[in-house]
């Protein structure tokens, strides 16, 4: 395939698809669904479970045709090709590799569909093991490996065939946390080595933070937010963003004279693009409060869960009216802490944020 | 393995059934084993061990011409069972028109329907349409018989393997029939034997659609031996009943520890 | 922008979709065709030469199963084919029950084996199911027989007798019980009956609240495939009951051949491929139930 970035720009517009679930009602996997990836991006699609990304992925790699919309890549239509003719390629959760195939044959066959020069497919092949650390492993059978490898002979494969977009369905899901952690950085190294548009698929958001250029969020078919890890969790738009990645808490009331009230709680400094107004949603990270010292206090507030996460404290208070406020905090205050006495909380002003 | 609370025999009457089952399965079939090497010249009465009925079996030319008859028509209706199965298998896919439902269930009608059905039927039509109750007549009506028994090894090892092994080679550029080419047809070799051999044992061993789908010709085995046995026990009929015993289970057996070692060995590398 | 779906049809994914072509033509000439056949051949005539028909629609076939006409012209039930088919029904839901009460509980007994005892019992109970069906057949003759093993030891000489027919049928069916309902019992989950036991049930109660409610489709698929071809059944009643008692499956046997009259054999095949339709819905219907 030839390299033309600049053009190889992946325009998903207005896709939609749905699925009759074993009773026959329609269920909408995605809702009109548009995204711009430009060329050489690493885009990271994130949500629970049946949330639609794996769909979509699917759409692109062509084995699930979109009931509306489009998909171009490079300026060219592809949602109407078959997906032996699509120029993406995909890394598999369950790898898929060949079982009766080596890993080096299985790494020649993708090339051996396109008319390429024995030589040229020997040397192809010998660049992409390279390139994952497998060179010695080529003749071993998928059988014969450990997950971690077969992850990388999946990748290699993929790979190998120099696509316009890798896609990749949740690669890690399947391996322990220490190596998935590795082939984290391993595939940064690769994206960066190889400039391949990446889409990775995952429901994991330390992963998605991890690894994307940028996060699109999914959620029930709908694509609700897109952004680098930066914008989507200091400035998450909606509630489910907000939950979904990392946690928060929502406050939900008035704000006057740059003032909020409600829930049991009086936060003042509210930052000047929070327009005033009735029924607002406010939010607010955990580590933008703090306990017993701070500039601008909410209140005292009663302590309902103290729970020790080694590097961390997470404090769980109650306000007056009930309503839950997570805070995250340094251990050394750990001592001065019971559940059910009162504490004085503070907040960072600057870093609240509103959603719709 | 872990002691559990509760064993087998806590379930009342499942072993006293289990053994007599087995017990019931093989009394007749050990009764024929043992009369086989009888002396006697009665079938029933044993009157000391011999081998002299074997060798008379030989002698019966009849015998032999069935026996060939049904050899020349099971071992390509083997093949071509096989063939036919699985191209259903890596043809039909995942895929659920309705056509292809009927017609698919037309195909697995024989493993539902009573046999005396079908066969009258397939007379019924090959007289109708004309077409004479030969070789090739007999090895078709034997073939669509067989057709739902291959398919079942072949479909049930094809739903084993992760359906994105087959998407990944499409992903990977290759069209559907080098799909069925590089990856189907490799993977599903050995569902390929067991079909194979599964269909040639149906068409060993069947006597009712034979019966009427066959001409003068085509007597097949059983059709000789069926005609033999309507006389009653013979010694003669002793050793061809051990015979028909005797063959097919030491097929299987060899066929069994052929997979069971192909596990073990698929198994250790596993580990 | 939207733009419509397109075919629905999905590629295939094993391979191209032409390669089941060869499958769907035989199956449609093959089985389809003669199924159509005989269903036409019930409603026409019969040949003047005795095989074959002759194309003139009549319900005469129909008419010839069920009623029968005295001289006088006077119309009544026929008894004597009602009673054929009533007897074949009566003697294959014997032969489904006798092989549930010995095939549930020995379908059980191998699923609760370690996995090893459990592939070599599975290949005991399968041996036989592949044992030419006349070789088996003729075990029973050599038992039954005057002079035979069961006579020697006193019991009557049953050969040529309905009892025959009915071990004979037991005989070979009793497999296709066990295998069925062993592929359920086999996915059973021993957790499940431990809990049983654990809250203190009897080993019955465990047998008949527990295990027999969590194999049922093992069960209804043995049922269907044992009582469907007991009922079609030619070579067992043949050589064991020496067709002395008539049953439909000998009755169509004779319509295609001695007694020559295809039309009738016909109307009495469609009606045992009717019974059969019955059966499979019957015993399908109740997983409906269970999925909604």
């Amino acid at each position: 395939m030839v390299d033309d970035s600049g053009w190889a720009d992946l325009v998903i517009s207005g896709v939609s698809k749905s699925f009759r679930d074993p009773k026959g009602a329609e269920v909408k996997a995605l809702a009109e669904v548009s995204l711009n990836i430009p060329s050489g991006e690493f885009v990271v699609l994130l949500g629970p479970s049946g949330c639609g990304k794996t769909t979509l992925l699917r759409s692109i790699a062509g084995f699930e045709k979109i009931d509306a919309g489009y998909i171009n890549l490079g300026g060219t239509r592809i949602d109407l090709l078959p997906p032996h003719k699509r120029p993406v390629n995909t890394v598999f959760q369950s790898y898929a590799l060949f079982p009766h195939m080596t890993v080096a044959e299985n790494i020649s066959f993708g090339l051996e569909n396109e008319k390429i020069e024995k030589r040229e497919i020997k040397s192809r092949v010998a660049e992409v093991l390279e390139l994952v650390e497998m060179r010695a492993l080529s003749e071993r059978k998928p059988s014969q490996m450990s997950g971690g490898q077969q992850q990388r002979a999946a990748l290699a494969r993929a790979l190998a065939k120099k696509p316009k977009v890798l896609l990749l369905d949740e690669p890690l899901a399947a391996l322990d946390l220490k190596l998935r952690k590795t082939m984290q950085i391993e595939l940064k190294r690769i994206h960066r080595a190889t400039g391949t548009t990446f889409l990775f698929v995952t429901h994991d958001q330390n992963e998605a933070m991890a690894l994307g250029d940028r996060i699109a969020v999914f959620n029930s078919g709908q694509l609700v937010q897109v952004g680098t890890p930066f914008e989507i969790y200091t400035a998450p738009t909606t509630e489910f963003v907000a939950n979904f990645i990392g946690e928060s808490t929502v406050l939900t009331g008035s704000i006057d004279s740059r003032t909020f009230t409600g829930e049991g709680v009086k936060i003042q400094q509210i930052p000047n693009q929070i327009a005033d107004g009735s029924a607002k949603k406010i939010i607010i990270r955990p580590e933008a409060f703090s306990l017993f010292s701070g500039k601008n206090s909410v209140g005292q507030l009663r302590i309902k869960e103290i729970i020790f996460a080694g590097d961390a404290l997470e404090v769980l208070l109650a306000s007056s009216t009930g309503h839950e406020v997570r805070v995250k905090s340094d251990v050394s205050i750990l001592a001065q802490l019971s559940v059910g006495n009162e504490v004085e909380l503070f907040v960072d002003a600057a870093q609240i944020g509103q959603i719709n | 393995m872990r002691q559990r609370a509760w064993s087998v025999s806590n379930l009342p009457i499942i072993r006293p059934m289990g053994v007599s089952s087995l017990i019931f399965l093989y009394l007749p079939l050990l009764t024929v084993l043992i009369f086989a090497f009888n002396k006697s010249e009665d079938a029933t009465t044993w009157g000391g061990f011999s081998t002299r009925w074997f060798s008379t079996i030989l002698d019966n030319t009849d015998l032999i011409r069935s026996a060939k008859v049904s050899l020349s028509i099971a071992i390509p209706c083997a093949l071509i069972a096989a063939m036919i199965a699985a191209g259903l298998a890596i043809g039909m896919g995942r895929a659920t028109g309705s056509v292809q439902n009927v017609l698919r269930a037309l195909v697995n009608a024989p493993l539902v329907l009573p046999e005396i059905v079908t066969s009258v039927g397939t007379l019924a039509f090959f007289s109708q349409v004309g077409i004479p109750l030969r070789y090739g007549s007999l090895l078709f009506a034997h073939v669509v018989m067989c057709v739902p028994f291959a398919f079942l090894p072949i479909r049930s090892r094809l739903r084993d393997f992760d359906e994105n092994i087959f998407e990944a080679a499409r992903d990977l550029g290759a069209s559907s029939f080098r799909v069925m080419t590089k990856i189907s047809i490799p993977l599903l070799i050995p569902a390929l034997l067991s079909s194979g051999l599964l269909s040639f044992i149906i068409s060993m061993d069947d006597f009712l659609t034979s019966l009427f789908v066959s001409g003068p010709e085509t007597t097949t085995l059983p059709i000789y031996i069926f005609g033999l046995l309507k006389l009653g026990a013979s010694p003669e009929v002793n050793v061809i009943a051990a015979l028909l015993l005797i063959i097919p289970t030491l097929g299987l057996l060899v066929g069994i520890t052929w997979t069971a070692t192909r596990r073990r060995s698929n198994e250790a590398r596993h580990q | 922008m939207r733009i419509p779906v397109r075919s629905k049809r999905e590629p295939g994914i094993y391979g191209p979709n032409a390669v089941s072509f060869p499958a769907y033509v035989t199956g449609f000439f093959l089985v389809g065709m003669p199924l159509v056949v005989i269903t036409i051949f019930s409603f026409l005539s019969r040949g003047d030469f005795g095989s074959g028909v002759i194309r003139k629609f009549t319900l005469e076939a129909y008419r010839t199963v069920f009623f029968e006409t005295d001289l006088m012209g006077n119309s009544s039930f026929n008894f004597t084919y009602l009673h054929i088919i009533g007897r074949s029904v009566l003697l294959a839901f014997t032969v489904t029950l006798i092989c549930l009460i010995v095939g549930i509980p020995t379908a059980i007994w191998i699923a609760l084996q370690k996995k090893s005892t459990q592939r070599v019992l599975i290949a005991l109970v399968t041996i036989p199911f592949w044992v030419n069906v006349l070789a088996r057949t003729y075990a029973w003759m050599l038992l039954l027989s005057e002079g035979g093993l069961f006579d020697k030891l006193g019991s009557p000489v049953l050969l040529y007798t309905s009892w025959a027919t009915f071990i004979g049928l037991t005989y070979a069916f009793l497999p296709f019980m066990v295998l069925p309902i062993y592929a359920s019992a086999e996915k059973l989950d021993r957790s499940i009956l431990e809990a049983a036991f654990d809250l203190g049930a009897s080993g019955w109660r465990v047998l008949i609240r527990i295990v027999i409610p969590m194999i049922r489709f093992g069960i209804f698929a043995g049922i269907a495939i044992v009582f469907i071809p007991a009922l079609g059944a030619y070579v067992q009643p043949a050589l064991l009951g020496g067709n002395k008692v008539m049953l439909i499956g000998s009755l169509i046997n004779d319509q295609f051949g001695e007694s020559r009259n295809w039309p009738v054999g016909s109307a009495l095949a469609v009606l045992l491929l009717a019974m059969t339709g019955l059966i499979l819905l019957s015993t399908r219907r109740r997983k409906l139930e269970f999925a909604s």
